[in-house]
């Protein structure tokens, strides 16, 4: 319901309640984080700039919120600030680091420094915690189980073909 | 040198996971494509509701100990040299 009413300006403030009802619901951090993520986003497109950061600080496990806060740090001045969360942001999203232009920022307020992509390598690596486990079959019909992997490491690719 | 060629040294395994579940069109998707891996069904939701897959692709990078050590969103044009880089870290 929020992401349908956030499309129009006018209904910026019900899509607000709808993501905050959804933050308040929310079962899991990730869910959390993007309700929050949301509204950060609706508040920044209303000019409420310090109300976004405020909120979309306590969504800091989600790579979007970095990304609206690395703009509006950027907007603000606070350019230090604005790097680091561009370089989470980047940690996540590996494909928009030009997107977001970091190389040219962080040049320009780290001049001659040359330690970006260790820091963002280090931004990459976390612990979520244990792959949940759960049976498959694949294209040929062969049984699988996650936990079969223990003991390996293990890259999963999750798409899809549309 | 690629993942392929470091899965030995890495002691690494690929997994693929379609979210959509839909048979015909994976079989057709992969058919011709090279990849000596699993793809698997995920005909439940599972991708969605437990890992909370926002958007694909997604790919997890899990230890062995089997913790998910890196969650990475979106197409890279560096994929092997992303993910490389995790799997020397962790």
């Amino acid at each position: 319901m929020g992401y349908h009413l956030m499309d129009d300006e006018k209904q910026a403030d019900l899509a607000e309640l709808c993501f905050e009802r959804a933050r308040d619901l929310a079962s899991h951090s990730i869910e959390r984080n993007q309700a929050i993520t949301m509204i950060g986003k609706i508040r920044s497109g209303q000019g409420r700039k310090d109300d976004a950061v405020e909120i979309l600080q306590g969504a800091r496990g989600n790579p979007v919120a970095q990304r609206y806060l690395g703009e509006l740090f950027w907007d603000a001045g606070k350019k230090e600030e604005a790097l680091d969360a561009y370089i989470r942001f980047v940690a996540s999203y590996p494909g928009a680091r030009e997107k977001v232009s970091l190389d040219s920022l962080y040049a320009l307020v780290y001049q001659g420094s040359s330690d970006l992509d260790e820091m963002i390598m280090d931004a990459r690596i976390r612990d979520e915690g244990p792959l949940p486990d759960e049976g498959f079959v694949d294209v040929e019909g062969k049984s699988y189980r996650l936990t079969g992997y223990r003991g390996t490491n293990l890259v999963v690719n999750i798409w899809s073909p549309t | 040198m690629s993942l392929r060629e470091r899965q030995e040294e890495l002691g690494l395994k690929l997994l693929s996971i379609e979210v959509t579940g839909n048979l015909k069109k994976t079989r057709e998707v992969v058919k011709d494509k090279e990849g000596n891996f699993p793809v698997l069904l995920d005909c439940r939701g599972f991708s969605r509701d437990v890992l909370h897959i926002t958007g694909t692709p997604t790919t997890l990078i899990v230890d062995r100990q089997g913790r998910i050590r890196s969650r990475l969103i979106g197409y890279m044009k560096n994929f092997e040299e992303v993910v490389g880089g995790v799997l020397d870290r962790i």
